[in-house]
């Protein structure tokens, strides 16, 4: 408070300097500036006729208006009751107490500046992360990864705040967070070819640290501390929203659909010509009772059959195949030339879109060629290859739909005298990656599928 | 909640007890806040005696909850304007119940100190 302008300047001066520190809506602030002003210029002039008449001088005069604001109180603390009169506890508590008002702060610090940058990387982040989540995340995974991002956000923003009005708290929130950052940046850049966008941010902020302290701490001296019961959550909020989506996959997904919501029939029906070579005709019936709710998220990428990124998996296989020797396959070059070819080859009938592939019907008996349209390649090489692989879109999916799908095996040669074990067909249905059912049939017997172990790498 | 004061060295005034004083001093009459001021340390004979700025939170805070409303009255002779409170009927129901209270807090307090 310069002590060359006149009283009455000093005094509104003085009155501003509350209001700068206060948070006053903006329909009393002009009642509020002029009631202050009125008891300053009142205690004013009783000072300067207390004094008599040498208060008519310019000490006096001085010393009159030093009296008055002196006598008012220091205008932080005034300030922060205005904020206390205008709103409510939890606001004061809260927003109040990490942003508050304060006087006009002149040139921002230039590692502030970097702070603010690294904390607009963060609210980057968020966006570009719940943009991630809302295209690829399940219900429950996806609530809890929308709610850290945007707590988290609330927090960048109120740290941003705060950095601007040169508050201590902002500061010391950015540490943590830069160290996860790092942590995550560097697992990323050494997982794979990504790297995340605020990685450089934080390796030039580090890299900056040593010199930053001092700076920040003239800068922030004026700060108002917050109690340690905001400052933890805020930090937890803050970290949340790094550490969170990260995890979201492996979170539970209470809403996620189980082998008790699939029902899966099959059966075969067999017949043996007169060299003694069985044809299989295999038929598997398939029904979701419900259906995971967004298997590809709220905003999925696609949920047609060619734009789908999640599929499930309809695999079917007949045994015995005598020729099958795994073992000589792991490890081993395959001798195309000596290779004996399948055991059971897969006949048809012949999908009248798709060639090579099963049919596939729906409840009317009507063809649905989506099921089809990823027919999985025969990899028939010594038996090794499954006679048959779809892809069942998860947009193609109903629930309460009776899907049936069929199939014509046809044995190549006559069994071998170990290979005289009744012809069984094996049909697995992989939802996504999360479970496996699977059910057998013989020529006799009708099988029901139960869930089994997870997919072998061969059979995927 | 203690941030009005006295002395320093002095019992603390709760803001509750701050706000019940005002409007005691305003049950006498239509004051402004520079009356209130001077009235609290003339009517305690200098014991509460606050930043004279400390009473402007508190009188918008209890217009704010309706017990006061206050109006601007002009001045003569180049002074500035006055905003004049008065209590509302709802201040003076809360002026008699916190009185009441005050009393029975007081004569509890008297008993344990035994004066």
């Amino acid at each position: 408070m310069s002590a060359g302008l006149a009283p009455e300047s000093r005094l509104r001066a003085h009155v501003q300097a509350i209001l700068e520190r206060a948070s006053v809506p903006p329909e009393h602030r002009d009642d509020l500036a002029e009631e202050l002003y009125g008891h300053l210029w009142q205690r004013w002039q009783d000072a300067a006729k207390s004094a008599g008449p040498a208060a008519d001088g310019s000490d006096g005069a001085e010393n009159s208006v030093e009296a008055a604001i002196r006598s008012f109180g220091d205008p932080g603390s005034l300030g922060r009751d205005f904020t206390r009169a205008f709103h409510s506890r939890m606001y004061a508590g809260t927003i109040g107490a990490l942003l508050p008002a304060v006087a006009d702060l002149g040139d921002e610090a230039p590692d502030a500046v970097m702070l603010r940058l690294f904390f607009g990387s963060l609210l980057v982040q968020d966006i570009v992360l719940a943009f991630v989540a809302l295209r690829t995340l399940t219900p429950f995974r996806l609530g809890v990864t929308l709610a850290s991002l945007v707590l988290s956000a609330v927090v960048v923003v109120l740290a941003l705040g705060a950095l601007g009005r040169a508050q201590r708290w902002a500061v010391r929130l950015a540490l943590p967070a830069i160290a996860v950052c790092l942590v995550e940046g560097c697992a990323e850049l050494l997982s794979g070819p990504g790297i995340r966008i605020n990685l450089l941010a934080v390796v030039a902020l580090i890299a900056a640290l040593p010199a930053m302290g001092p700076e920040l701490a003239a800068w922030t001296k004026e700060s108002h501390p917050i109690r340690t019961r905001l400052g933890i959550p805020l930090a937890a909020l803050l970290l949340g929203g790094l550490l969170i989506p990260p995890l979201a996959p492996f979170l539970p997904e209470p809403t996620a659909v189980g082998p008790a919501d699939l029902s899966l029939h099959v059966n075969a029906a067999c017949t043996v010509d007169g060299s003694g070579l069985t044809t299989m005709t295999a038929t598997a019936q398939i029904k979701w009772d419900r259906l995971d709710p967004w298997p590809q998220g709220a905003l999925p990428v696609g949920s047609d059959a060619l734009t789908s990124p999640v599929f499930d998996g309809l695999y079917t296989t007949v045994l015995p195949d005598p020729s099958f020797d795994l073992s000589s396959y792991i490890g081993a070059t395959v001798d195309v030339n000596a290779d004996p070819g399948p055991y059971w080859q897969f006949v048809g009938p012949a999908d009248p879109n798709w060639s090579g592939a099963p049919v596939v019907t729906g409840p009317d008996g009507a063809a649905l060629p989506t099921w089809v349209m990823f027919q999985g390649g025969t990899a028939w090489s010594g038996g090794l290859g499954v006679p048959s692989g779809l892809m069942v879109p998860q947009g193609t999916l109903v629930a309460g739909q009776l899907v049936t799908v069929q199939w014509v095996f046809q044995q190549q040669r006559p069994a071998p005298a170990s290979g005289k074990n009744p012809p069984m067909v094996v049909v697995s249905y992989a939802h996504m990656d999360h479970f496996l059912v699977q059910g057998v049939a013989t020529c006799t017997n009708a099988g029901v599928g139960v869930q089994v172990a997870p997919l072998a790498p061969w059979q995927q | 909640m203690a941030e009005p004061t006295t002395r320093p060295d002095g019992p603390q005034l709760s803001r509750g007890e701050f706000g019940l004083l005002i409007l005691g001093l305003l049950q006498r009459r239509e004051m402004y806040g520079y009356e209130v001021v001077a009235q609290l340390r003339e009517t305690s004979k200098h014991v509460i005696d606050l930043p004279e700025g400390t009473v402007y939170p508190a009188l918008r805070r209890l217009e704010h909850d309706g017990l006061i409303s206050g109006h601007w009255v002009d001045v003569s002779g180049g002074a500035p304007r006055r905003r004049y409170y008065a209590l509302t009927l709802t201040g003076e129901r809360a002026l008699a119940s916190g009185r009441a209270e005050w009393q029975r807090f007081k004569t509890a307090a008297d008993t344990v100190l035994g004066s």
